[in-house]
């Protein structure tokens, strides 16, 4: 199937493709980056306080003398970890939320509203507040995040649900007696899942910066676990001195979400060009 | 490369802008009007500062309240409300005459039932209240007379009446009567200070305004006591707990004053035109509470692993920023002090990880995470608790490391023993021994510390009246702290602040700013 | 037109009716006694008696909520366990500044996607065209706080040409409240300007595609009228729908740029009150987003049947 997959690929253009290209060259530094340079990245060390990028240190260290780059990779692991497993838990949620909103009149309405009720309120607003009830921690934050952008998948595959099942051939479907689940089975879920993986694109860029937006403003994981967004805080004070303590987190957090949005552009180009402009 | 930013010749110089440097003492303001806006480390929970334990509230109450006495520049008892006292022979009742025509911030004049309503307040509400444990009552002998008896005769009742942290302030009894801890409301924040309350808006503003019919001491200025007179017309105390914009707003001039900059900016803020800048010593001692009671480290020896296997030189290094801006020290007191003591220093600072390691072990460690929990308002307490985290985890613990904001942090360490296993703290100046008391006493349940020896040393501390015999005691105290290990020390911590040019007359004292007795250049 | 629109506000009031449900079960989400949880640590068993009468918690949930939203209804929010103040007020005082910020940031980012949006449509396909994508792109993805302690960096600190943070009222003080405001405004705008730009190029191509135009450029009328009168008056609705949303949205970036420029706007009030549990501001603050969000939808549901001639015809 992989094979089949790579044969047929006509690329997404040029943007996507590069930042497809860049997205999964970012994973490998992270996930391999430790295996490569296994240097702590939560050792303090007063003697090697805010050394700048050198041989010894490729990206500095910071006011305590912790490697910047070692951080920088566990806190990619960290957005990573916490990104995927959001996209995972969204996706299937959002899918079964949006199915059973699409397929079965009688919950539609109920379902809709309450996800206008969770859309009412902006997606960082609602994940600080749940934090508030809830220990600071990486499940946790993924908890949030997957509150937060159900709604959003929900909707479209309900959207996609509600097509299909005006079509002539699930009716005929439905009138020879299928059942509900093989109908989304066979037919809904299919249909949907160009648009579900365009979604699912998304929600993995906004999950990196979300999760750092959260560290940032201290309701994430707590230290000493290193995260792009409480980098960004703790080194605050030292923008001037020791740019490279912010600078690269930031960069990267940047480089991730331009390439996922970017990614997603292209996929929506390519399986709905209609929509594209 | 960030070297040592600090040279020696510079640490010689800012030792004569030390705590012992008199704010401008002078008689009328060379400049009258204006505004300071000083950028704070953190915001006050409440100004109810009497009963805080908090820092922020301290660092404003020295405006708005004064008490009988207080500290001069040299840590010792000076008058302020009281114009003179005298001791009865025995020894256990002191008669305090209160300076005449004073009045407090709404225009009534301070009274002796004000004074003796206060001390009572003090006694029942203050997180401090243990210092003044020898206390047994108060009275108005007449409008202007106030006499306090002691239980037993005490020579740190007068310097422990004096301390400033927080003080035992003179509000008018009607607006404290009856009035629970932390809930005076905003309109009764009345006191004598040179300043009264104009708004307070949590985590936006404290605004002062200058007292007009405030009545100044006659002697001459001289750390809290003397002559304050309010030349700037409008203070602002501004909460700005991200370290990087206090420095930032320095720097461009947004505000006048940075209260606790990283050491990292020193040498740049000190270059920048327009900007001056001050080192505190002594300023604060970093510690850390272990939990005896609840938790892991109830087990002794784990607590003897600690301190036999932490490194607290690395410690200090990432708490201070600089080489320059802290000292290693074993004692509860500050070198400048006469209390200052060595004993158990051999238990300071042992460096010795493969003991730690085998203690851990013998100790029955579980591996559950050890829980720290640290200020996000202090960068020092911050730093220091990272850098012990890591060298736990070197040690063989698992940790967990939480921060918060300070009141919240202290609202953690004293309510929920359960929650933490270490709690970070910060100590200022002791000006008396005897200071340590609400910290150390078992009844005073400040920490979950409880030794029936230490109760009695503290006890026979506050009534003995020898100066070297007080000393011994303390030293006793010392010696059983670091055999029981409910506390560590990591060391001695200098401050450095920053002013603007445009603010003349001002010098650095304790750990708050004054802003009496400076004036500001311009008419802003 | 008033029927549809009497339909949509109880739609959206049916929607702040469901927030007012979820604010109420995410406080029961947190660990503890209710009342210990409102009330912290602190209270007095008075305090706690009481409140525990007022919200009935030994009754059941139902009656609970509605007892509370009775108080809510009424503006009691109740009492910060930080502040020791009214919820209410703690809000009020500081709504002002976010409202600043955020409709600030809103004309910044009107203003700037408009412009680039109709710069790309315009030119559409050049390098003009990829530029504004950039642009676009880069607003979208990159993390709000970067870009404001980069702003701040670079034009508050190394050339110290505007302030650093702070807030001053601009109606108190129009040139200082200005200045103040001219980085987190733009930092925040930028973020949104993205998200209008995309639409205004994508709705002014439609348009300019259109019969409309097709019928006024064939009977010679001059280009600047065509695009300004006939292709941008189309283009509108989806701009306005968009920026409705952005309007919204605003008002969650505004948490994170009211930290980095230390502005005390009601942003920042929940982030302090998330860390230091402070709950009963948590579900207050909760609520005032809700309602603010009904308020910008009904704003722009009522702009919409203004602005169209076919909505008001049909609803008519």
């Amino acid at each position: 199937m992989a094979r089949q997959t790579a044969r047929r690929w006509r690329g997404l253009g040029p943007a996507a493709d590069l930042a497809l290209a860049g997205l999964v060259l970012l994973v490998v530094f992270i996930v391999a980056g430790p295996w490569v340079y296994p240097v702590s990245p939560t050792l303090v060390s007063g003697s090697s306080r805010l050394q700048p990028p050198s041989w010894e240190h490729p990206l500095g260290t910071d006011q305590l003398g912790r490697e910047v780059l070692a951080r920088v990779m566990a806190g990619g692991q960290q957005s990573l970890r916490v990104a995927t497993l959001t996209m995972a838990f969204t996706v299937v949620a959002g899918s079964v939320l949006g199915l059973l909103a699409g397929a079965v009149r009688s919950l539609d309405n109920l379902l809709m509203r309450i996800s206008d009720a969770f859309l009412a309120l902006p997606a960082v607003i609602l994940a600080i507040a749940l934090m508030a009830v809830r220990e600071p921690s990486e499940g946790n934050v993924v908890l949030a995040l997957v509150v937060v952008y159900t709604p959003r998948v929900a909707r479209v595959v309900r959207g996609k649900a509600l097509l299909i099942r005006e079509m002539p051939y699930v009716e005929a479907a439905h009138a020879l007696g299928a059942r509900l689940s093989r109908v989304a089975r066979r037919h809904i879920l299919p249909n949907a899942t160009p648009e579900l993986i365009v979604q699912a694109t998304f929600i993995f860029g906004y999950a990196i910066l979300d999760e750092a937006t959260l560290s940032f403003l201290g309701v994430g994981p707590p230290p000493p676990a290193p995260s792009w967004g409480n980098m960004l805080a703790e080194a605050r004070y030292l923008v001037r001195d020791a740019f490279w303590i912010s600078f690269f987190p930031g960069l990267l957090i940047g480089l991730a979400v331009l390439a996922a949005n970017i990614l997603g552009d292209g996929l929506r180009d390519r399986y709905d060009p209609r929509k594209g402009e | 490369m960030v070297r040592t930013l600090i040279t020696s010749a510079a640490v010689l110089v800012s030792m004569l802008m030390v705590t012992g440097a008199s704010g401008a003492s002078m008689d009328k303001c060379p400049a009258q009007g204006g505004t300071i806006r000083a950028a704070m480390a953190g915001s006050p929970p409440t100004l109810d500062f009497v009963t805080s334990f908090a820092a922020q509230a301290r660092d404003m109450g020295v405006y708005l309240y004064e008490g009988l006495v207080t500290i001069d520049a040299n840590y010792d008892v000076a008058p302020q409300l009281a114009e003179k006292w005298t001791a009865s022979a025995d020894g256990k009742t002191y008669t305090f005459n209160l300076r005449k025509g004073v009045k407090f911030h709404d225009g009534s004049p301070v009274t002796a039932a004000d004074v003796v309503a206060s001390v009572e307040r003090f006694r029942a509400q203050s997180p401090r209240k243990a210092d003044l444990s020898m206390v047994s009552g108060a009275r108005a002998v007449d409008p202007n007379t106030v006499e306090i008896t002691l239980s037993q005769p005490s020579a740190a009742f007068v310097p422990l009446l004096a301390y400033p942290g927080p003080a035992v302030a003179i509000m008018p009894k009607k607006l404290i009567e009856d009035v629970p801890a932390g809930k005076l409301p905003q309109t009764s924040i009345i006191g004598t200070g040179p300043y009264r309350l104009a708004e307070w808006v949590p985590d936006k503003h404290v605004h002062l305004q200058r007292f007009a019919d405030y009545s100044p001491a006659s002697t001459d200025a001289s750390g809290y006591a003397g002559r304050r007179l309010a030349c700037v017309e409008h203070i602002y105390f501004v909460p700005v707990p991200e370290v990087s914009s206090r420095v930032a707003g320095v720097e461009s001039g947004d505000y006048d004053y940075g209260q606790n900059l990283p050491a990292e900016t020193y040498k740049r803020l000190s270059a920048t035109t327009g900007v001056k800048t001050f080192i505190l010593k002594p300023y604060y001692e970093i510690f850390m509470h272990l939990n005896t009671q609840n938790g892991q480290l109830k087990e002794w020896k784990l607590r003897r692993a600690i301190q036999v296997g932490l490194n607290q030189e690395e410690i200090m290094l990432a708490a201070a920023g600089d080489k320059a801006l802290y000292r290693l020290d074993p004692s509860l007191f500050f070198k400048e002090q006469f209390w200052h003591s060595n004993i158990g220093a051999n238990r300071y600072n042992e460096r010795d990880v493969t003991r730690a390691k085998a203690l851990v072990k013998e100790g029955g460690y579980d591996g559950s995470p050890i829980r720290i929990i640290t200020s996000s308002d202090f960068q020092f307490m911050y730093n220091a608790a990272l850098a012990t985290e890591s060298q736990l985890r070197q040690l063989g613990f698992t940790t967990k490391l939480q921060a918060y904001d300070y009141p919240t942090m202290i609202d953690i360490f004293r309510k929920k023993r359960a929650e933490w296993d270490i709690s970070y703290n910060a100590f200022s100046i002791r000006t008396d021994p005897g200071g340590f008391t609400f910290v150390l006493k078992s009844d005073s349940g400040y920490q979950p510390y409880a030794s029936k020896e230490v109760d009695a040393l503290l006890e026979k501390g506050l009534l003995e009246r020898d100066r070297k015999a007080r000393a011994k005691i303390y030293e006793q105290i010392q010696d059983q702290l670091y055999k029981d290990i409910p506390m560590i020390k990591h060391g001695d911590l200098f401050g450095f602040d920053a002013l603007r040019e445009r603010v003349d007359g001002f010098a650095v004292f304790y750990t708050t700013p004054r802003f009496w007795n400076v004036w500001v250049k311009d008419k802003r | 037109m008033t029927r549809v629109l009497a339909g949509r506000v109880a739609s959206l009031g049916f929607v702040l009716w469901l927030v007012t449900i979820i604010a109420f079960v995410l406080i029961r989400l947190a660990p503890g006694d209710p009342s210990a949880v409102m009330l912290g640590s602190d209270a007095t068993p008075a305090a706690v008696a009481e409140f525990r009468a007022r919200y009935g918690l030994d009754r059941p949930i139902a009656v609970q909520y509605l007892a509370w939203l009775g108080h809510v209804v009424r503006g009691d929010l109740g009492n910060s366990i930080y502040l020791g103040r009214p919820v209410t007020t703690a809000i009020l005082e500081r709504l002002p500044v976010s409202l600043t910020l955020t409709l600030t940031a809103f004309v910044i980012a009107i203003v700037l996607g408009i412009t680039l949006g109709l710069v790309a449509a315009y030119w559409h396909d050049t390098w003009a065209d990829r530029a504004v994508s950039a642009v676009a792109a880069l607003g979208l993805s990159l993390p709000s706080f970067w870009l404001g302690i980069c702003l701040i960096y670079l034009l508050a600190v190394r050339w110290p040409l505007l302030p650093s943070g702070g807030f001053v009222e601009p109606w108190r003080d129009p040139p200082a409240g200005l200045r103040h405001l001219l980085l987190p405004a733009f930092a925040l705008g930028y973020l949104q300007s993205g998200l209008i730009a995309r639409m205004t190029r994508a709705s002014m191509l439609d348009a300019l595609r259109g019969d409309f135009v097709r019928t006024a450029r064939s009977k010679g009328v001059g280009e600047i009228y065509v695009v300004v009168k006939h292709a941008f008056r189309n283009a509108v609705i989806p701009v306005l729908t968009v920026s409705g949303i952005a309007l919204a949205v605003l008002f969650g970036g505004a948490v994170v740029i009211e930290t980095v420029f230390t502005l005390p706007g009601v942003g920042r009030l929940l982030v302090n009150a998330v860390v230091r549990r402070d709950y009963p501001v948590v579900q207050g603050t909760l609520l005032l987003v809700a309602a603010w969000y009904v308020v910008v939808n009904i704003a722009v549901d009522l702009l919409y049947t203004l602005s169209d001639p076919r909505v008001r015809l049909r609803t008519s």
